[in-house]
């Protein structure tokens, strides 16, 4: 369970918060859209439950782990072992291939297993491209490959920001429901940070980041 | 009254090192081994043309402003110096002569100088009379005639791509000058020579350069001085100028510069029509007008000279800046041109700064 | 201009990295130049014209040269000629009788010398001073102020100590006043007519066509001239100025691609504002010129001040080690800067070339070029450079020639490496096992970052190369200098005496004098020394080919030894014969018995049987000596005292000492500008990683955000560049061996005339590459150090 309880965020030289006694939770297994206008903290609210910043109070739990008491190792830590990350810009491993970028995060936490990270490959189509180099795949492919990477070490918790911001539609739609399929039948927490109205209603529940404030659709 | 012999004394003072000072005026080599200017010994031609062994001190100095057909200028300058050394009167190689030549030519954005020097008797530099002939090496000065300098043909070589030849005709009497050749350098009369010039030269021939050949021609100046007198102390150098006018007059000036006294002026003025008038304090102005930076040093390149008597009052100024000689003895000496009350060009001579 | 200006300020550190290496550059070079114009005011070119003139006009035998041939040529138009007279006779001293034996005497025409300002001779013709002689300063000593005689009882001038430019134990006098009293030219012909100048070909066939037929024009055998030392050190000084600035080159090419690739950006939205592409490139240019010129200015300011304040300790060198002086002639900085800056807009221009064309390229989006022609390019070059480099160092007969090589070689060293780094990272990559996740991504990246660090790359691999190089024969020369000193520093002590030592020693002490004489081979000096006719002084010269010498033959002086030094520049060898005029006029002529190693020697040596100089022998007494029971060190000391008052003993131990201290001094300079290499080009390697380090933050962004913590990231950023040197540095090892065997085996040779053996001293090169790896790694840490820890998620730019 994923859960967020008065979370409030302020940046220097900004009049009010940007994320103003916040709160939100997320049962595991379960996935959830964030939408909001341009600035209204989407990106923030995600960057404080990766563990990369602190809110300014308030707090930020996944199941045993208070995510916002953690010190720069704890966070490392929570990252590798708890976290997968999917991001706009696909942001691979540009000097390894296919194989290599999905095995990745699996092998740092140390739990990585050929036959899984191959069903991955199998289940979004990239058996065939496992030892192309990323460099050389389209958008929608290497966005696939980018969620493998995710998931590959069986995280507890998938973050999506944006995953579909650079692919065309119907690309979109095809990365996105692999993305909440496979979070899906593995079991993992997703939140996704989206425009998309039609990646946000593949999602348990949809929210609405306002003034500060999570307000369910 | 041009004293070339005063120049490099100065010179040398001046600008050798303190090992090669000339002894004082009361050293025993400087006055018993040297022949003497004295007004009993006239100046007589065409004998005096020849060279005078026994005086320490002595040029043949010639300078020309050339043009070529399409109006590029030339200054062109030939000078053979001989000194007596008595130092040297026991070798069995060479005698107590030594002979240095210097070349300089100039257009308006080169120059070129050469200077080569060689010792007496050992058969590549000296004068003879028959005919007259000035030599160092292939630079030859021939006469058509023996005993007088003129007509003569000039070659000379500076390298491979620099050669001239011209050929050198009067067209006008020799000058004497001071008391018929007896020529006074300061107020007290301690520093003299013999001196005489020929300013009515005409000059035609080619200059080669760069492959290419300039036919030229132009008036020319020769002197020939010779001395056995040094400098007195307290002489800084001195200023002298030679001017063909263009109404025919020829004009020549010189102004010693003293330490403890005003400089020191003097000058011939010969008419179109050929008379000769000596110039003095009285009659003569020279003034240095402008200066510039040659050489590191700080050299009066714009004149203003005026004789009242005769109504001349003209600006000199120099052909081009950088009319540097760098010898054993440097100085500057290039071409200059007249405007004011009359026209004309010449030469300038700078020593001593 | 002005947003040229901005972005300067943006990012300040691609200017401040040209600046730097310009500044660096250009200081080498006026510091270079200004000690070799000082250095070559103690070798005026004229002395070395007719001292040891490479053209003579000689008398063919039939009948002699005369006065008047001289005239005649010069009178001809060949002005360049100075009659001379080699003096062969004995000298005397007036008031002793006594012969100071190994001097010779040169009567010179002064007059004739060309002249140019503060020429050696002086020649005045209003100077009323006696005659001279002149002489260098330690051949003045040997006379002491005495009046000399030639042998006709005829005085000869008084001594002047000149500038020591003068050959030693030659006395030099003019002419004119050689030929005085009962000298004359019947009795002493002239000997030749000096070419004082450069003779071309056009020149040398007008003389011999106008030549007599009892003359002849010759042309020296000798390669070189009084100069040589001169010329080997400005050759020297020369070579690592262009050294410095090569790699400096390098640098600025980096910093310049590394700015531009930072602000193709902004200049690509000028472009969209309309703002032309010959505007953009020209701006770039021209900021470029501006930072280059200014830079040079400062560099000039800076090379002359080091030059001043290193003058003195410059001098120390010069005296110690080449004994002559080194002077600071008056700086024309106006002549200096248009020279700095003409140099520098010329270079600027050049390499600025590609990189512009480049940026044209991207400004118009044709892009930056496929890489499969780039890749063929450095295959050609590197493939045409190698055998330039093979070719020239076949064909290197000059040390010019064998400098070309050098650069040659180091630049097809670059290209190989270029070539092969790429294979090697790929080859090690695959030994790195994908179960260490973040090994396997620094591997895998660092084969990325070769491509944007290559010019840093290359700067550091040249300086790891010429380090190596330099280092290996700074060590082999010390490796065979103290073998040598070890295997001739036979003796326990060493005397020199002020006078010979006629009184026997007592029973137990032995002595052996060396003698010490000089001669005249093909117009070429040469230094001779005697060898005992003892077996402990014949094992301890070094000969080739070894078992070559007949001993007996050399101690009834058929045979002689001679040095590398006059084998090489004569092309001698075992079994020529060896015609050499001695001082006191005699002539002998020995067999080559075999060619003994002499380091560090700029002379021609021969070593032959003392009873073949005796006669022509320099008043120079040196004796090695053994005692022995039943004679103590005391005992030796007691009878030196008496036997040779005034002497001085060495210890032999003191003596290697000595020498291999003023070996280190002397390389002090070489190991400091090494290290100044090796460092600008580790800052150019710091300030590319720095910058590249803006670049990479996205791929270091995602790695944080996977869970890698900072300092791992940092060490994989260490591993990284680590591995990039250590590739480099691995390639530069064999590379370096190789400039040192140039080194040592073409420029040693042909500059020096000597070689020695290449001796590789394994630690000293793991020393040598460790340490270079170590300080770019200390270097490196400062950028790996500044690594961002922040993330940005949304890092959606792209170049």
């Amino acid at each position: 369970m994923l859960t967020l309880h008065s979370v409030t965020k302020q940046f220097p030289h900004q009049p009010h918060p940007i994320l103003n006694r916040l709160d939100f939770s997320l049962p595991q297994g379960h996935s959830a859209s964030i939408q909001g206008p341009s600035g209204s903290g989407k990106s923030t609210l995600l960057t404080l439950i990766a563990g990369f910043d602190k809110p300014d109070s308030g707090v930020i739990r996944l199941n045993e782990l208070m995510l916002s008491d953690m010190d720069e190792h704890a966070a490392d830590k929570f990252r590798r072992q708890h976290l997968g990350m999917v991001f706009q810009a696909y942001n691979l491993l540009d000097c390894f291939n296919v194989w290599d970028n999905v095995t990745f995060t699996a092998r740092l936490k140390g739990n990585f297993t050929p036959n899984y990270a191959t069903e991955l490959l199998g289940k979004l189509g990239l058996s065939d491209l496992r030892l192309r180099p990323v460099a050389e795949l389209s958008g929608g492919e290497q966005q696939r490959v980018a969620i493998a990477r995710a998931l590959c070490h069986k995280p507890t918790l998938v973050l999506a920001d944006e995953p579909t911001g650079n692919l065309d539609e119907e690309t979109a739609a095809q990365v996105s429901r692999h993305l909440f399929t496979l979070c899906n039948q593995t079991h993992t927490s997703l939140v996704v940070v989206t425009h998309n109205q039609s990646v946000a209603q593949l999602a348990t529940k949809q929210w609405q980041l306002l003034h500060g404030q999570l307000v369910a659709k | 009254m041009k004293n070339h012999a005063v120049i490099l004394l100065c010179l040398f003072m001046f600008s050798c090192k303190p090992a090669d000072s000339p002894p004082p005026e009361n050293s025993p080599i400087r006055s018993y081994d040297y022949a003497q200017v004295t007004l009993n010994r006239p100046l007589q031609l065409p004998q005096d043309h020849a060279a005078h062994p026994d005086y320490r001190l002595e040029w043949w100095y010639l300078t020309a402003n050339l043009e070529n057909e399409s109006g590029q200028l030339f200054a062109l300058q030939f000078t053979l110096f001989r000194f007596r050394n008595p130092t040297q009167r026991n070798s069995n190689w060479s005698d107590d002569q030594i002979w240095m030549a210097h070349v300089s030519l100039h257009n308006r954005d080169e120059h070129w100088f050469e200077q080569r020097l060689a010792r007496g008797a050992v058969g590549n530099a000296g004068q003879t009379q028959n005919p007259f002939t000035l030599f160092v090496d292939d630079w030859n000065w021939v006469s058509d005639l023996p005993e007088t300098p003129f007509p003569a043909t000039l070659t000379v070589t500076l390298s491979d791509s620099v050669k001239f030849r011209a050929r050198l005709i009067t067209q006008g009497n020799y000058i004497l000058h001071g008391n018929s050749g007896y020529s006074e350098k300061s107020a007290n009369g301690k520093l003299r020579s013999y001196y005489y010039s020929q300013p009515f030269l005409q000059l035609s021939g080619q200059i080669n350069l760069h492959g290419q050949t300039h036919q030229v021609n132009g008036p020319g100046w020769y002197d020939h001085e010779w001395t056995s007198h040094l400098m007195q102390a307290g002489a800084n150098g001195w200023d002298w100028f030679s001017l063909h006018l263009d109404n025919g007059a020829k004009l020549m000036a010189f102004r010693m510069r003293m330490d403890d006294t005003n400089a020191h002026l003097s000058g011939t003025l010969i008419t179109p029509d050929g008379t000769v008038l000596k110039l003095d304090q009285q009659s003569l102005q020279l003034t240095p007008k402008e200066f510039e930076q040659v050489n590191n040093k700080r050299l009066p390149t714009r004149w203003r000279l005026k004789v009242v008597e005769k109504d001349i009052d003209v600006e000199l100024v120099r052909f081009k800046k950088n009319q540097w000689n760098e010898g054993v003895y440097p100085y500057y000496e290039g071409a200059i041109s007249v405007s004011g009350s009359h026209s004309g060009q010449g030469f300038m001579e700078l020593t001593g700064y | 201009m002005l947003t040229c200006v901005a972005l300067n300020r943006k990012h300040p550190w691609t200017s401040i990295l040209v600046f730097v290496a310009i500044v660096i550059a250009s200081s080498g070079l006026v510091m270079v130049h200004l000690i070799n114009q000082g250095a070559s005011e103690q070798w005026p070119d004229n002395n070395a014209a007719w001292i040891a003139p490479k053209w003579t006009v000689e008398s063919s035998g039939k009948l002699p040269l005369t006065r008047e041939d001289y005239a005649h040529l010069r009178r001809a138009g060949f002005h360049e000629l100075a009659a001379f007279v080699h003096y062969t006779g004995p000298l005397y001293f007036e008031h002793t009788g006594s012969t100071p034996s190994g001097l010779s005497l040169l009567a010179v025409d002064t007059a004739a010398l060309p002249w140019k300002p503060a020429s050696f001779p002086v020649f005045s013709p209003l100077s009323e001073k006696s005659a001279r002689i002149w002489a260098h300063p330690q051949t003045a000593r040997l006379i002491e102020e005495q009046s000399l005689l030639t042998d006709d009882a005829a005085p000869l001038p008084v001594l002047e100590v000149s500038a020591a430019s003068l050959p030693k134990h030659m006395l030099v006098m003019d002419i004119a006043d050689f030929f005085t009293a009962s000298r004359t030219t019947e009795k002493y012909p002239l000997t030749g007519l000096a070419v004082t100048s450069s003779l071309p070909e056009s020149r040398q066939r007008a003389l011999r066509n106008l030549l007599p037929t009892h003359l002849q024009l010759k042309r020296s055998s000798t390669i070189e001239s009084g100069g040589t030392l001169g010329d080997s050190f400005k050759l020297s000084l020369w070579a690592l100025g262009v050294l410095m600035m090569v790699v400096c080159m390098f640098i600025v090419v980096n910093a310049l691609h590394l700015m531009l690739r930072f602000r193709l950006y902004t200049l690509l939205k000028l472009r969209q504002l309309g703002i032309g592409v010959t505007t953009l490139s020209t701006s770039v240019t021209l900021e470029m010129l501006f930072l280059g010129l200014t830079a040079s200015s400062v560099g000039m300011v800076l090379g002359i001040l080091l030059t001043q304040q290193l003058a003195p300790g410059i001098n120390q060198t010069f005296t110690n080690v080449l004994e002559t002086k080194f002077i600071l002639l008056p700086i024309n900085p106006w002549q200096l800067m248009s020279i700095t800056w003409a140099a520098t807009a010329l270079v600027i221009t050049a390499i600025t070339y590609v990189p512009i064309r480049q940026l044209q390229r991207n400004l118009t989006g044709r892009g930056p070029g496929r890489q499969r022609p780039a890749d063929r390019w450095l295959k050609g070059a590197t493939v045409l450079l190698c055998s330039s480099a093979l070719l020239t160092t076949i064909l290197a007969k000059s040390p010019a020639w064998a400098l070309i090589s050098i650069a040659l070689t180091l630049l097809a060293g670059t290209g190989v490496m270029l070539l092969f780094m790429p294979h090697l990272l790929k080859l090690c990559a695959q030994f790195i096992p994908a179960g260490w996740p973040l090994a396997h991504w620094s591997i895998a990246s660092t084969l990325q970052l070769s491509k944007q660090t290559r010019l840093a790359v290359c700067a550091f691999f040249i300086a790891l190369t010429a380090n190596i190089g330099m280092t290996v024969m700074v060590d082999s020369f010390r490796q065979a200098t103290d073998s040598w000193l070890q295997a001739r520093i036979i003796a326990p002590f060493y005397l020199a005496a002020p006078l010979p030592v006629t009184e026997p020693p007592p029973a137990g002490i032995s002595l052996f004098e060396r003698l010490q004489a000089s001669a005249i081979h093909r117009g070429h000096s040469v230094e001779l020394r005697s060898l005992p006719a003892d077996s402990r002084f014949q094992s301890s010269v070094q000969i080739e080919p070894d078992g070559g010498v007949d001993w007996p033959r050399f101690d009834t002086g058929e045979q002689a030894v001679i040095n590398q030094q006059l084998a090489f520049r004569f092309h001698l060898s075992a079994g020529d014969s060896l015609p050499m005029q001695l001082n006191d006029g005699t002539h002998i002529s020995p067999v080559i018995g075999g060619i003994y190693v002499d380091y560090g020697n700029p002379n021609s040596q021969v070593l032959l049987n003392a009873r073949l100089i005796e006669s022509s022998r320099d008043p120079v007494y040196r004796y090695a000596i053994w005692y022995g029971t039943p004679a103590t060190l005391n005992d030796l000391t007691e009878w030196l005292n008496h036997a040779a008052p005034g002497g001085e003993l060495f210890d032999s131990e003191a003596l290697r000492k000595l020498s291999m201290e003023e070996f280190e001094r002397t390389f002090v300079v070489t190991n400091h500008l090494n290290i100044i290499t090796l460092a600008v080009a580790g800052l150019s390697f710091m300030i590319s990683v720095a910058l590249l380090g803006q670049q990479t933050s996205a791929q270091l962004s995602l790695l944080r955000s996977l869970g890698v913590s900072t300092l791992k990231l940092r060490l994989s950023v260490l591993i990284q560049y680590g591995t990039l040197c250590l590739f480099a540095a691995l390639m530069a090892m064999p590379f370096g061996l190789l400039l040192c065997w140039l080194l040592i085996n073409k420029v040693n040779r042909y500059a020096f005339h000597w070689i020695y053996p290449v001796s590789v001293d394994s630690a000293l090169l793991m020393q040598a590459i460790l340490t270079s790896i170590g300080i770019m790694l200390m270097v490196l840490c400062i950028p790996a150090a500044r690594l961002n820890g922040r993330l940005d998620l949304r890092n959606t730019r792209v170049l």
